[in-house]
């Protein structure tokens, strides 16, 4: 369903038919479209008449700035591939890099499992000032040699053992 | 679409010799797609003419019809890549240049209800400037049609961009509501009810001046 406005529009130009042209089609109407049709004349006569001063230069214009703009591109192109680009390809490279090392790779394969052992035993605390440890860390061993310990009770052995 | 290329073939009739055959706007655009902006140039020659004919209808100064038209055809070289044909190239270059004028018209705020633009009062308008078709008239027939051409200026500076568009559309190119749909990107309905209002508001505007010719 078409409003109105569409209507109008569609009458004043010719492109209204059947029941819709007829309900246009009175007296008071066509003076309306007399003047609107005054306007248009109006409008095409004075709107028309407009023409381009120095076409030519209009294109040259244009086409100075066509070339400008590829010429720049080029330059920009030229650029990308020197140095700038390996500088940053550089950059990029380690941040990736530092990302992957600190995020794939899992921090408790990175530790020694025998620090765990030592850190232990280093921790413990005893009564006796005189008891002294120290750790040896040897190519695939490490040594915790333990000085001034009380010599096992027989039944403390025996408890041991079982 | 097919009288617009009509239209088309007309232009290039108009503008190349008779005994030599022009290339079609398809293959001149397949031309620029592939760099040759040789191919471009001639398009900005077939069409340099309508195109600053419809943006100075809209903005009613010459020297931004002449920037705004250059920057469309700028805009139109820049994404030709991407033109696929499925309109017309003359429908496809208007949809730019009218985008690239409504745009210019928004920043320079221009909603339709702004008074009448200082740009355009009597004094700004150079005793030389040329507002008259090609033909010398008479004297006082010259100073009667730069008045006229003044309060047309000043109504169409009371239109929204949009409003502008259609009008300029319609009554100076006689394109057709389908094919400015096509360029304003909107509905035929649209096109046709803007058509009405900024119609009404004109004639509003300058029932005296039509009147009294």
């Amino acid at each position: 369903m078409k409003t109105f406005e569409e209507k109008f529009t569609a009458w004043l130009d010719g492109n209204l038919r059947g029941e819709d042209l007829r309900s246009f089609e009175n007296d008071s109407m066509r003076s309306e479209k007399e003047e609107f049709h005054k306007l248009k004349n109006l409008l095409r006569e004075n709107l028309k008449g407009c023409e381009m001063e120095h076409p030519d230069f209009f294109n040259s214009q244009v086409m100075a700035q066509i070339e400008r703009e590829r010429a720049s591109g080029l330059r920009r192109v030229r650029t990308w591939f020197g140095v700038p680009r390996f500088a940053w390809g550089g950059v990029f490279a380690l941040v990736i890099g530092s990302a992957l090392f600190f995020t794939i790779i899992p921090r408790s394969q990175m530790r020694d499992p025998r620090s765990d052992y030592v850190a232990e035993v280093l921790k413990a605390k005893t009564a006796d000032p005189n008891i002294k440890a120290t750790v040896d860390n040897q190519k695939d061993i490490t040594i915790i040699k333990l000085e001034n310990l009380d010599k096992a009770t027989p039944e403390k052995a025996k408890k041991s053992d079982h | 679409m097919n009288e617009v290329q009509e239209r088309s073939s007309k232009i290039v009739a108009d503008h190349g010799p008779s005994d030599t055959v022009e290339p079609d706007d398809g293959t001149l655009v397949k031309r620029c797609q592939a760099g040759d902006s040789s191919a471009f140039n001639e398009l900005v020659t077939r069409y340099r003419t309508k195109v600053f004919t419809m943006v100075y209808g809209m903005v009613q100064n010459e020297q931004d019809a002449w920037d705004l038209a250059q920057e469309g055809f700028l805009k139109a070289w820049r994404s030709i890549h991407r033109f696929k044909g499925q309109s017309s190239f003359y429908t496809w270059l208007y949809r730019i240049m009218t985008n690239v004028t409504i745009d210019s018209l928004r920043r320079k705020g221009i909603h339709g209800e702004a008074e009448f633009d200082d740009r355009i009062s009597p004094d700004s308008v150079e005793p030389g400037s040329r507002t008259t078709p090609s033909s010398v008239p008479l004297p006082y027939k010259k100073v009667e049609h730069n008045e006229i051409r003044q309060r047309i200026d000043q109504a169409i500076a009371k239109l929204s961009a949009e409003h502008r568009a259609v009008i300029v559309m319609k009554e100076i190119e006689d394109l057709q509501y389908s094919e400015i749909a096509e360029i304003l990107e909107c509905s035929i309905g649209t096109v046709m009810s803007r058509l009405f209002y900024a119609r009404k508001k004109l004639q509003s505007l300058l029932r005296d001046v039509y009147e009294n010719l």
